[in-house]
Protein backbone atom coordinates (compact mmCIF):
# COMPACT_ATOMS: atom_id res chain seq x y z
CA UNK A 1 0.00 0.00 0.00
CA UNK A 2 1.28 3.37 -1.09
CA UNK A 3 1.72 5.61 2.42
CA UNK A 4 2.26 9.38 2.50
CA UNK A 5 5.37 10.92 4.38
CA UNK A 6 3.18 11.59 7.11
CA UNK A 7 1.75 8.40 7.25
CA UNK A 8 4.95 6.89 7.42
CA UNK A 9 5.72 8.36 10.41
CA UNK A 10 2.86 7.48 12.01
CA UNK A 11 3.55 3.54 11.63
CA UNK A 12 7.55 4.55 12.69
CA UNK A 13 6.09 5.31 16.04
CA UNK A 14 7.31 9.52 15.53
CA UNK A 15 3.84 10.38 16.98
CA UNK A 16 2.98 8.33 19.59
CA UNK A 17 2.88 4.45 20.63
CA UNK A 18 -1.10 5.08 20.31
CA UNK A 19 -0.69 6.56 16.70
CA UNK A 20 1.74 3.93 15.45
CA UNK A 21 -1.03 1.38 17.09
CA UNK A 22 -3.75 3.02 14.71
CA UNK A 23 -1.81 3.51 11.68
CA UNK A 24 -0.90 -0.32 11.91
CA UNK A 25 -4.21 -1.43 12.04
CA UNK A 26 -5.06 0.63 9.27
CA UNK A 27 -2.02 -0.45 7.34
CA UNK A 28 -2.80 -4.05 7.82
CA UNK A 29 -6.31 -3.93 7.06
CA UNK A 30 -5.78 -2.42 3.68
CA UNK A 31 -2.86 -4.40 2.78
CA UNK A 32 -5.09 -7.73 3.35
CA UNK A 33 -8.22 -6.27 1.44
CA UNK A 34 -6.42 -4.70 -1.82
CA UNK A 35 -6.25 -1.18 -0.78
CA UNK A 36 -3.55 0.89 -2.45
CA UNK A 37 -3.85 3.56 -0.35
CA UNK A 38 -5.73 5.68 2.32
CA UNK A 39 -7.87 8.18 1.85
CA UNK A 40 -8.69 11.24 4.43
CA UNK A 41 -11.47 10.79 6.69
CA UNK A 42 -13.93 13.88 7.62
CA UNK A 43 -15.89 12.13 10.01
CA UNK A 44 -16.51 9.03 12.42
CA UNK A 45 -19.39 7.21 14.40
CA UNK A 46 -17.33 5.62 17.29
CA UNK A 47 -19.04 2.45 18.85
CA UNK A 48 -18.58 3.06 22.83
CA UNK A 49 -18.40 -1.15 23.51
CA UNK A 50 -14.35 -0.92 23.33
CA UNK A 51 -12.37 -2.38 26.18
CA UNK A 52 -10.95 0.09 28.48
CA UNK A 53 -7.54 -1.17 28.10
CA UNK A 54 -7.51 -1.54 24.17
CA UNK A 55 -9.18 2.39 24.74
CA UNK A 56 -6.00 2.91 27.30
CA UNK A 57 -3.40 1.34 25.38
CA UNK A 58 -4.85 3.33 21.99
CA UNK A 59 -4.50 6.75 24.16
CA UNK A 60 -0.89 5.87 25.35
CA UNK A 61 1.64 8.86 24.80
CA UNK A 62 -1.67 11.59 24.57
CA UNK A 63 -3.52 10.21 21.34
CA UNK A 64 -6.18 12.63 20.38
CA UNK A 65 -8.98 12.36 17.57
CA UNK A 66 -7.71 14.18 14.43
CA UNK A 67 -11.11 14.37 12.98
CA UNK A 68 -14.66 14.85 13.80
CA UNK A 69 -15.90 11.80 16.09
CA UNK A 70 -19.20 11.00 17.89
CA UNK A 71 -19.86 8.23 19.70
CA UNK A 72 -22.57 6.40 18.72
CA UNK A 73 -25.45 4.97 20.95
CA UNK A 74 -24.65 2.93 24.61
CA UNK A 75 -26.63 0.22 26.18
CA UNK A 76 -27.36 2.45 29.53
CA UNK A 77 -28.47 6.06 30.13
CA UNK A 78 -27.49 7.84 33.39
CA UNK A 79 -30.41 10.12 32.83
CA UNK A 80 -33.75 8.08 32.61
CA UNK A 81 -32.11 4.68 34.34
CA UNK A 82 -34.70 5.19 37.29
CA UNK A 83 -37.84 6.32 35.07
CA UNK A 84 -36.97 3.50 32.61
CA UNK A 85 -37.64 1.39 35.99
CA UNK A 86 -33.98 0.01 35.96
CA UNK A 87 -32.69 -1.48 39.66
CA UNK A 88 -30.85 1.10 41.57
CA UNK A 89 -28.57 -1.71 42.74
CA UNK A 90 -26.94 -1.83 39.48
CA UNK A 91 -27.43 1.57 37.99
CA UNK A 92 -23.98 3.21 39.95
CA UNK A 93 -22.08 0.43 38.30
CA UNK A 94 -23.29 1.61 35.14
CA UNK A 95 -23.11 5.16 35.69
CA UNK A 96 -19.41 4.53 37.01
CA UNK A 97 -18.26 2.78 33.81
CA UNK A 98 -20.12 5.36 31.81
CA UNK A 99 -17.91 8.14 33.44
CA UNK A 100 -14.61 6.34 33.14
CA UNK A 101 -15.37 6.62 28.82
CA UNK A 102 -16.45 9.58 29.14
CA UNK A 103 -13.49 10.91 30.86
CA UNK A 104 -10.99 9.12 28.30
CA UNK A 105 -13.14 10.42 25.58
CA UNK A 106 -13.00 13.98 26.99
CA UNK A 107 -9.02 13.57 27.28
CA UNK A 108 -9.19 12.40 23.08
CA UNK A 109 -11.40 14.93 22.01
CA UNK A 110 -14.46 12.46 21.24
CA UNK A 111 -17.84 14.03 21.57
CA UNK A 112 -20.19 12.14 23.33
CA UNK A 113 -22.86 12.56 21.13
CA UNK A 114 -24.49 8.83 21.74
CA UNK A 115 -26.64 8.29 19.25
CA UNK A 116 -27.00 5.59 16.42
CA UNK A 117 -28.80 8.71 14.23
CA UNK A 118 -25.96 11.50 14.86
CA UNK A 119 -27.30 13.24 11.17
CA UNK A 120 -29.66 14.68 13.64
CA UNK A 121 -27.62 16.49 15.70
CA UNK A 122 -24.17 17.43 14.37
CA UNK A 123 -22.43 14.69 12.63
CA UNK A 124 -23.71 14.66 8.99
CA UNK A 125 -20.60 13.70 6.70
CA UNK A 126 -20.09 16.18 3.29
CA UNK A 127 -21.43 14.70 -0.01
CA UNK A 128 -18.50 12.63 -1.44
CA UNK A 129 -16.80 13.55 1.30
CA UNK A 130 -15.54 9.64 3.04
CA UNK A 131 -16.70 8.46 6.62
CA UNK A 132 -15.86 5.56 9.10
CA UNK A 133 -18.86 4.83 10.99
CA UNK A 134 -19.87 2.06 13.31
CA UNK A 135 -22.90 1.20 13.13
CA UNK A 136 -24.63 -0.19 9.78
CA UNK A 137 -27.64 1.78 9.80
CA UNK A 138 -25.73 4.76 9.97
CA UNK A 139 -23.37 3.52 7.49
CA UNK A 140 -26.18 2.60 4.61
CA UNK A 141 -27.81 6.41 5.27
CA UNK A 142 -24.59 8.61 4.90
CA UNK A 143 -23.70 5.92 1.81
CA UNK A 144 -27.48 6.54 0.31
CA UNK A 145 -28.72 9.68 1.07
CA UNK A 146 -25.75 12.26 2.26
CA UNK A 147 -23.71 11.09 -0.97
CA UNK A 148 -20.69 10.56 1.22
CA UNK A 149 -18.28 7.61 1.11
CA UNK A 150 -17.93 5.05 3.58
CA UNK A 151 -17.11 1.30 3.55
CA UNK A 152 -18.28 -1.76 6.14
CA UNK A 153 -15.65 -1.25 8.55
CA UNK A 154 -15.71 -3.11 12.05
CA UNK A 155 -15.26 -0.91 15.14
CA UNK A 156 -11.82 -0.70 16.00
CA UNK A 157 -10.86 0.89 12.56
CA UNK A 158 -13.25 3.49 13.13
CA UNK A 159 -11.18 4.43 15.87
CA UNK A 160 -7.85 4.07 14.25
CA UNK A 161 -9.44 6.60 11.78
CA UNK A 162 -9.94 8.86 13.90
CA UNK A 163 -6.84 8.45 15.14
CA UNK A 164 -5.25 8.91 11.56
CA UNK A 165 -7.21 10.79 10.00
CA UNK A 166 -7.36 8.11 7.49
CA UNK A 167 -8.83 4.65 6.06
CA UNK A 168 -7.97 2.04 3.53
CA UNK A 169 -9.94 3.14 0.26
CA UNK A 170 -12.06 0.39 -0.44
CA UNK A 171 -15.28 -1.06 -1.57
CA UNK A 172 -17.81 2.13 -1.90
CA UNK A 173 -15.44 4.55 -1.12
CA UNK A 174 -14.65 4.13 -4.66
CA UNK A 175 -17.12 5.44 -7.42
CA UNK A 176 -16.51 2.72 -9.80
CA UNK A 177 -17.97 0.50 -6.82
CA UNK A 178 -20.99 2.84 -6.26
CA UNK A 179 -23.02 1.53 -9.02
CA UNK A 180 -26.68 -0.59 -8.15
CA UNK A 181 -26.89 -4.52 -8.44
CA UNK A 182 -29.53 -5.16 -7.03
CA UNK A 183 -32.91 -3.42 -8.51
CA UNK A 184 -36.10 -3.06 -6.60
CA UNK A 185 -39.32 -2.17 -8.86
CA UNK A 186 -42.40 -1.50 -6.66
CA UNK A 187 -45.21 -3.01 -8.14
CA UNK A 188 -48.69 -1.72 -8.64
CA UNK A 189 -50.62 -3.50 -6.10
CA UNK A 190 -48.04 -1.71 -3.22
CA UNK A 191 -49.47 1.44 -2.36
CA UNK A 192 -46.21 3.01 -1.34
CA UNK A 193 -47.32 6.24 -0.93
CA UNK A 194 -49.60 5.09 1.94
CA UNK A 195 -46.97 2.94 3.56
CA UNK A 196 -46.66 3.38 7.38
CA UNK A 197 -43.13 3.05 8.74
CA UNK A 198 -43.71 -0.80 9.52
CA UNK A 199 -44.34 -1.46 5.97
CA UNK A 200 -41.24 0.33 4.72
CA UNK A 201 -39.44 -1.60 7.22
CA UNK A 202 -40.94 -4.86 6.52
CA UNK A 203 -40.33 -5.03 2.59
CA UNK A 204 -36.75 -3.83 3.41
CA UNK A 205 -36.05 -6.33 5.45
CA UNK A 206 -37.51 -8.86 3.46
CA UNK A 207 -35.58 -7.69 0.26
CA UNK A 208 -32.26 -7.16 2.14
CA UNK A 209 -31.42 -10.61 2.75
CA UNK A 210 -32.31 -11.33 -1.16
CA UNK A 211 -29.93 -8.22 -1.64
CA UNK A 212 -26.79 -9.83 0.30
CA UNK A 213 -23.86 -7.56 0.42
CA UNK A 214 -25.24 -6.00 -3.22
CA UNK A 215 -25.75 -2.48 -3.92
CA UNK A 216 -29.92 -1.72 -4.00
CA UNK A 217 -31.11 0.46 -6.07
CA UNK A 218 -35.59 1.17 -5.35
CA UNK A 219 -37.40 2.34 -8.15
CA UNK A 220 -40.97 3.59 -8.14
CA UNK A 221 -40.61 5.13 -4.30
CA UNK A 222 -42.37 8.59 -3.89
CA UNK A 223 -40.39 11.44 -4.19
CA UNK A 224 -42.30 12.86 -1.37
CA UNK A 225 -40.95 10.24 1.04
CA UNK A 226 -39.70 11.96 4.62
CA UNK A 227 -36.27 11.11 5.99
CA UNK A 228 -37.73 9.21 8.82
CA UNK A 229 -39.19 6.85 6.05
CA UNK A 230 -35.74 6.61 4.10
CA UNK A 231 -34.72 6.19 7.93
CA UNK A 232 -37.37 2.54 7.97
CA UNK A 233 -36.38 1.93 4.40
CA UNK A 234 -32.47 1.69 3.98
CA UNK A 235 -31.74 0.31 8.12
CA UNK A 236 -33.27 -3.14 7.28
CA UNK A 237 -31.29 -3.65 4.77
CA UNK A 238 -27.69 -4.31 6.47
CA UNK A 239 -29.84 -6.54 9.17
CA UNK A 240 -30.93 -9.58 7.31
CA UNK A 241 -28.55 -8.62 4.88
CA UNK A 242 -25.06 -6.92 4.57
CA UNK A 243 -25.99 -3.17 1.61
CA UNK A 244 -24.23 -0.59 2.67
CA UNK A 245 -25.29 1.29 -0.43
CA UNK A 246 -29.17 1.89 -1.86
CA UNK A 247 -29.80 4.28 -4.20
CA UNK A 248 -33.73 5.72 -4.49
CA UNK A 249 -34.70 6.71 -8.11
CA UNK A 250 -35.70 10.68 -8.36
CA UNK A 251 -34.88 10.45 -4.79
CA UNK A 252 -31.29 9.79 -3.76
CA UNK A 253 -28.25 12.48 -4.98
CA UNK A 254 -26.70 9.38 -6.93
CA UNK A 255 -29.73 8.15 -8.47
CA UNK A 256 -31.62 11.13 -10.53
CA UNK A 257 -32.78 8.47 -13.17
CA UNK A 258 -32.51 4.77 -13.32
CA UNK A 259 -29.78 4.48 -16.10
CA UNK A 260 -27.55 6.89 -13.46
CA UNK A 261 -27.91 4.62 -10.35
CA UNK A 262 -27.15 1.24 -12.31
CA UNK A 263 -24.04 3.16 -13.87
CA UNK A 264 -25.60 2.74 -17.44
CA UNK A 265 -25.19 -1.18 -16.53
CA UNK A 266 -27.73 -3.96 -16.84
CA UNK A 267 -28.13 -5.24 -12.73
CA UNK A 268 -27.23 -8.27 -11.58
CA UNK A 269 -30.84 -9.19 -10.12
CA UNK A 270 -34.23 -7.94 -10.72
CA UNK A 271 -36.82 -8.22 -8.35
CA UNK A 272 -40.58 -6.68 -8.71
CA UNK A 273 -41.70 -5.94 -4.81
CA UNK A 274 -45.45 -7.26 -4.07
CA UNK A 275 -47.26 -7.88 -1.51
CA UNK A 276 -46.39 -11.65 -0.91
CA UNK A 277 -42.50 -9.97 -0.04
CA UNK A 278 -44.46 -7.39 2.51
CA UNK A 279 -46.29 -10.14 4.31
CA UNK A 280 -43.25 -12.13 4.31
CA UNK A 281 -41.02 -9.89 5.76
CA UNK A 282 -43.54 -8.90 8.42
CA UNK A 283 -44.06 -12.34 9.49
CA UNK A 284 -40.30 -12.94 9.64
CA UNK A 285 -40.36 -9.83 11.93
CA UNK A 286 -43.25 -10.52 14.35
CA UNK A 287 -42.41 -13.79 16.69
CA UNK A 288 -44.73 -13.00 19.57
CA UNK A 289 -48.10 -15.35 20.09
CA UNK A 290 -49.61 -14.39 22.62
CA UNK A 291 -51.51 -10.86 23.16
CA UNK A 292 -49.76 -9.76 26.56
CA UNK A 293 -47.05 -6.69 25.84
CA UNK A 294 -44.58 -5.76 28.39
CA UNK A 295 -42.45 -3.42 26.82
CA UNK A 296 -43.06 -0.92 23.55
CA UNK A 297 -40.40 0.71 21.89
CA UNK A 298 -39.98 3.66 19.30
CA UNK A 299 -36.12 4.70 17.96
CA UNK A 300 -34.06 2.31 16.52
CA UNK A 301 -32.46 3.88 14.63
CA UNK A 302 -33.09 6.88 17.59
CA UNK A 303 -36.58 9.37 16.77
CA UNK A 304 -36.12 12.67 15.10
CA UNK A 305 -37.95 15.45 16.89
CA UNK A 306 -41.03 15.08 14.00
CA UNK A 307 -41.62 11.35 15.55
CA UNK A 308 -41.87 12.76 18.82
CA UNK A 309 -43.96 15.25 18.14
CA UNK A 310 -46.38 12.66 16.58
CA UNK A 311 -46.10 10.41 19.08
CA UNK A 312 -46.50 12.84 22.05
CA UNK A 313 -49.81 14.46 20.05
CA UNK A 314 -51.04 10.73 20.17
CA UNK A 315 -50.55 10.13 23.50
CA UNK A 316 -51.97 13.57 24.66
CA UNK A 317 -54.63 12.86 27.84
CA UNK A 318 -53.57 9.09 27.45
CA UNK A 319 -52.36 6.87 29.96
CA UNK A 320 -49.80 3.89 29.34
CA UNK A 321 -51.00 0.58 30.97
CA UNK A 322 -49.48 -0.20 34.35
CA UNK A 323 -48.13 -3.60 32.99
CA UNK A 324 -46.76 -1.87 29.89
CA UNK A 325 -43.69 0.48 29.50
CA UNK A 326 -43.23 2.56 27.28
CA UNK A 327 -39.94 3.90 25.65
CA UNK A 328 -38.83 6.20 23.20
CA UNK A 329 -35.17 6.15 21.82
CA UNK A 330 -33.33 9.85 20.74
CA UNK A 331 -30.37 11.69 21.29
CA UNK A 332 -30.16 13.50 24.77
CA UNK A 333 -29.63 16.60 22.35
CA UNK A 334 -33.34 15.72 20.65
CA UNK A 335 -34.74 14.97 23.89
CA UNK A 336 -34.00 18.47 25.28
CA UNK A 337 -35.50 19.88 22.30
CA UNK A 338 -38.07 17.87 22.86
CA UNK A 339 -38.35 18.91 26.69
CA UNK A 340 -38.21 22.67 25.02
CA UNK A 341 -41.13 22.06 22.74
CA UNK A 342 -43.10 20.41 25.46
CA UNK A 343 -43.75 17.58 24.13
CA UNK A 344 -41.35 16.04 27.12
CA UNK A 345 -43.93 16.93 29.39
CA UNK A 346 -46.81 15.54 27.82
CA UNK A 347 -44.81 12.22 27.50
CA UNK A 348 -44.20 11.95 30.72
CA UNK A 349 -48.08 12.51 32.04
CA UNK A 350 -48.73 9.59 29.88
CA UNK A 351 -45.78 7.69 31.55
CA UNK A 352 -43.89 7.30 28.43
CA UNK A 353 -40.22 7.76 28.93
CA UNK A 354 -37.57 9.05 26.29
CA UNK A 355 -34.24 7.30 26.66
CA UNK A 356 -30.66 7.62 24.35
CA UNK A 357 -29.98 3.83 25.08
CA UNK A 358 -29.88 1.30 22.39
CA UNK A 359 -32.62 -1.24 22.51
CA UNK A 360 -30.95 -4.15 21.08
CA UNK A 361 -27.55 -3.51 23.26
CA UNK A 362 -29.76 -2.93 26.18
CA UNK A 363 -31.77 -6.23 25.69
CA UNK A 364 -28.97 -8.34 27.00
CA UNK A 365 -29.38 -6.25 30.03
CA UNK A 366 -32.71 -6.18 31.14
CA UNK A 367 -33.28 -9.27 32.63
CA UNK A 368 -30.37 -8.57 35.26
CA UNK A 369 -31.31 -5.12 35.88
CA UNK A 370 -34.97 -6.34 36.81
CA UNK A 371 -37.04 -5.78 34.32
CA UNK A 372 -39.00 -8.70 32.37
CA UNK A 373 -39.62 -8.27 29.07
CA UNK A 374 -41.34 -11.46 27.56
CA UNK A 375 -42.98 -9.71 24.57
CA UNK A 376 -41.53 -6.21 23.13
CA UNK A 377 -43.83 -4.25 20.70
CA UNK A 378 -42.11 -2.24 18.33
CA UNK A 379 -42.34 -1.10 14.25
CA UNK A 380 -38.63 -0.97 13.53
CA UNK A 381 -36.91 -4.55 12.23
CA UNK A 382 -33.39 -3.69 13.40
CA UNK A 383 -34.58 -4.05 17.46
CA UNK A 384 -37.11 -6.77 16.02
CA UNK A 385 -34.28 -8.47 14.59
CA UNK A 386 -31.77 -7.87 17.11
CA UNK A 387 -33.73 -8.18 20.23
CA UNK A 388 -35.46 -11.24 19.57
CA UNK A 389 -31.89 -13.00 18.36
CA UNK A 390 -29.75 -11.11 21.47
CA UNK A 391 -32.05 -12.18 24.26
CA UNK A 392 -32.04 -16.08 22.91
CA UNK A 393 -35.53 -15.83 21.40
CA UNK A 394 -36.58 -14.97 25.35
CA UNK A 395 -38.32 -11.53 24.28
CA UNK A 396 -40.70 -12.70 21.59
CA UNK A 397 -41.63 -9.16 18.98
CA UNK A 398 -44.91 -8.03 18.40
CA UNK A 399 -44.10 -6.53 15.48
CA UNK A 400 -46.84 -3.72 13.94
CA UNK A 401 -47.14 -0.26 12.64
CA UNK A 402 -47.15 2.72 15.21
CA UNK A 403 -50.48 3.21 15.67
CA UNK A 404 -50.95 -0.61 16.63
CA UNK A 405 -47.96 -0.43 18.71
CA UNK A 406 -49.09 2.82 20.66
CA UNK A 407 -52.53 1.07 21.17
CA UNK A 408 -50.57 -1.55 22.88
CA UNK A 409 -49.31 0.83 25.28
CA UNK A 410 -52.79 2.02 26.44
CA UNK A 411 -54.43 -1.03 26.41
CA UNK A 412 -51.18 -3.78 27.40
CA UNK A 413 -52.69 -6.26 24.41
CA UNK A 414 -51.63 -6.69 20.93
CA UNK A 415 -54.54 -6.06 18.77
CA UNK A 416 -56.78 -4.91 21.91
CA UNK B 1 1.88 -32.38 6.51
CA UNK B 2 2.46 -28.26 6.01
CA UNK B 3 0.00 -25.75 4.22
CA UNK B 4 0.91 -22.34 3.38
CA UNK B 5 -1.08 -19.77 2.83
CA UNK B 6 -1.66 -16.04 3.75
CA UNK B 7 -0.71 -14.44 7.14
CA UNK B 8 -3.05 -11.94 8.86
CA UNK B 9 -1.31 -11.09 11.75
CA UNK B 10 1.82 -12.27 13.13
CA UNK B 11 3.06 -14.80 16.50
CA UNK B 12 3.77 -18.78 16.74
CA UNK B 13 1.22 -20.78 18.43
CA UNK B 14 0.90 -24.56 18.65
CA UNK B 15 -2.38 -26.73 20.26
CA UNK B 16 -5.30 -28.89 19.87
CA UNK B 17 -7.87 -27.89 17.08
CA UNK B 18 -11.60 -26.97 17.01
CA UNK B 19 -13.51 -26.65 14.17
CA UNK B 20 -16.82 -25.10 13.25
CA UNK B 21 -17.56 -25.99 9.94
CA UNK B 22 -19.54 -22.41 8.77
CA UNK B 23 -18.82 -18.89 9.44
CA UNK B 24 -18.45 -17.58 12.96
CA UNK B 25 -19.28 -14.17 14.80
CA UNK B 26 -17.39 -13.94 18.10
CA UNK B 27 -20.22 -11.53 19.18
CA UNK B 28 -23.06 -13.21 19.88
CA UNK B 29 -21.41 -16.66 19.57
CA UNK B 30 -18.63 -16.45 22.15
CA UNK B 31 -18.59 -15.62 25.83
CA UNK B 32 -15.41 -13.79 26.23
CA UNK B 33 -15.37 -14.66 30.06
CA UNK B 34 -15.46 -18.05 30.00
CA UNK B 35 -14.21 -18.84 25.79
CA UNK B 36 -17.40 -20.84 25.57
CA UNK B 37 -19.52 -21.18 23.00
CA UNK B 38 -23.12 -20.35 25.14
CA UNK B 39 -25.65 -20.37 21.85
CA UNK B 40 -28.22 -23.28 21.88
CA UNK B 41 -28.03 -25.38 18.52
CA UNK B 42 -25.07 -23.63 17.93
CA UNK B 43 -22.14 -26.74 16.18
CA UNK B 44 -19.81 -25.88 19.23
CA UNK B 45 -22.32 -25.34 21.89
CA UNK B 46 -20.65 -25.66 25.32
CA UNK B 47 -17.35 -26.34 24.11
CA UNK B 48 -14.33 -23.70 24.35
CA UNK B 49 -12.26 -22.22 22.55
CA UNK B 50 -9.70 -21.08 24.96
CA UNK B 51 -6.14 -21.92 24.37
CA UNK B 52 -7.22 -24.14 21.17
CA UNK B 53 -6.74 -23.82 17.55
CA UNK B 54 -9.43 -22.17 16.02
CA UNK B 55 -10.90 -22.94 12.59
CA UNK B 56 -13.59 -22.07 10.58
CA UNK B 57 -15.20 -21.02 7.52
CA UNK B 58 -14.79 -17.50 7.93
CA UNK B 59 -16.64 -14.30 10.37
CA UNK B 60 -19.67 -12.64 10.15
CA UNK B 61 -22.02 -10.31 12.21
CA UNK B 62 -21.76 -7.21 14.41
CA UNK B 63 -18.77 -4.42 13.76
CA UNK B 64 -17.88 -4.88 17.11
CA UNK B 65 -16.93 -8.48 16.97
CA UNK B 66 -13.14 -7.57 17.66
CA UNK B 67 -13.62 -6.30 20.86
CA UNK B 68 -14.83 -9.77 22.47
CA UNK B 69 -11.89 -11.13 20.76
CA UNK B 70 -9.86 -8.66 22.96
CA UNK B 71 -12.00 -9.80 25.57
CA UNK B 72 -11.12 -13.33 25.67
CA UNK B 73 -7.45 -12.35 24.95
CA UNK B 74 -7.49 -10.54 27.92
CA UNK B 75 -9.64 -13.08 30.15
CA UNK B 76 -7.02 -15.65 28.54
CA UNK B 77 -9.73 -17.43 27.19
CA UNK B 78 -9.07 -16.78 22.98
CA UNK B 79 -7.89 -19.28 21.00
CA UNK B 80 -4.50 -19.56 20.67
CA UNK B 81 -4.53 -18.87 16.89
CA UNK B 82 -6.89 -18.50 13.91
CA UNK B 83 -7.35 -20.50 10.82
CA UNK B 84 -9.94 -19.35 7.92
CA UNK B 85 -10.48 -20.63 4.71
CA UNK B 86 -11.43 -16.98 3.83
CA UNK B 87 -10.66 -14.08 6.13
CA UNK B 88 -13.33 -10.70 6.03
CA UNK B 89 -12.63 -7.73 7.67
CA UNK B 90 -14.64 -8.09 11.38
CA UNK B 91 -13.06 -11.02 12.32
CA UNK B 92 -8.97 -10.21 10.63
CA UNK B 93 -9.61 -7.25 12.79
CA UNK B 94 -9.90 -9.23 15.92
CA UNK B 95 -6.84 -10.98 15.07
CA UNK B 96 -4.89 -8.09 14.90
CA UNK B 97 -6.70 -6.13 17.93
CA UNK B 98 -5.80 -9.05 20.44
CA UNK B 99 -2.73 -10.13 18.63
CA UNK B 100 -3.53 -13.81 18.19
CA UNK B 101 -1.54 -15.26 15.19
CA UNK B 102 -3.41 -15.92 12.11
CA UNK B 103 -3.54 -17.61 8.84
CA UNK B 104 -5.96 -17.81 5.88
CA UNK B 105 -6.30 -18.75 2.09
CA UNK B 106 -4.27 -22.17 2.51
CA UNK B 107 -3.40 -24.32 -0.44
CA UNK B 108 -5.33 -27.52 1.15
CA UNK B 109 -8.54 -26.52 1.98
CA UNK B 110 -7.88 -26.26 6.29
CA UNK B 111 -11.53 -27.91 7.02
CA UNK B 112 -10.53 -30.91 5.07
CA UNK B 113 -7.11 -31.07 5.93
CA UNK B 114 -6.96 -30.89 9.50
CA UNK B 115 -9.32 -32.68 11.88
CA UNK B 116 -10.84 -31.87 15.15
CA UNK B 117 -8.15 -32.91 17.89
CA UNK B 118 -5.02 -32.83 15.49
CA UNK B 119 -2.36 -30.81 17.29
CA UNK B 120 -0.92 -28.24 14.65
CA UNK B 121 1.63 -25.35 15.05
CA UNK B 122 0.58 -22.11 13.18
CA UNK B 123 3.53 -19.54 12.21
CA UNK B 124 1.58 -16.33 11.54
CA UNK B 125 4.56 -14.65 10.46
CA UNK B 126 5.05 -17.07 7.35
CA UNK B 127 1.46 -17.90 6.74
CA UNK B 128 1.69 -21.81 7.82
CA UNK B 129 0.32 -24.73 9.45
CA UNK B 130 1.79 -27.72 10.45
CA UNK B 131 0.18 -30.75 11.11
CA UNK B 132 2.62 -32.36 13.93
CA UNK B 133 0.43 -35.35 15.37
CA UNK B 134 -2.96 -36.78 14.39
CA UNK B 135 -5.16 -38.89 16.95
Amino acid sequence: MQLTDEEKRMLDGKFGAGVQKAMNMIVKVGELFGAEKTVPISSIQHIPLEPMDWLAEMMQDGTKVRTFTGTHSYYFDPQSWKAMGIDDRWAPEEELSLERHNELYRTMGIFPLYTCAPYYVGNVPRYGSFFAWGGSAGQVLCNSLLGARGDRVGGPLCLAAAITGRAPYNGVMRPENRYGQFLVEIGDELKVDEFSYAEYGALSYYLGALAGTKNVVFDGIPKTISLEELKYLFSPLPVSGGTVLCHVVGVTPEANTLEEALHRRKPEQKIIAGKKHLREGWEQLHTATGRDVDLVHFGCPHCSIKEIQHIAQWLDGKKVSPNVKLWIGTSSQTRLLAQKAGFAGILERAGAVLTNICIPEASSYLKSWGINVRVLAVDSPRSAHYVYRMSGGSISIAYGNREMCLNAAITGKWGG
Amino acid sequence: MRLKGRSINPGKAEGEVIICNGPFSMKGDLDPKSGKVNVKGHPLEGKSLAGKIFVFTTGRGSSVGPYIVYEAKKAGMAPAAMICQECEPIIALGAIMADIPMVDRLDKDPLVAIKPGDRVRVDGDAGTVEIIQRD
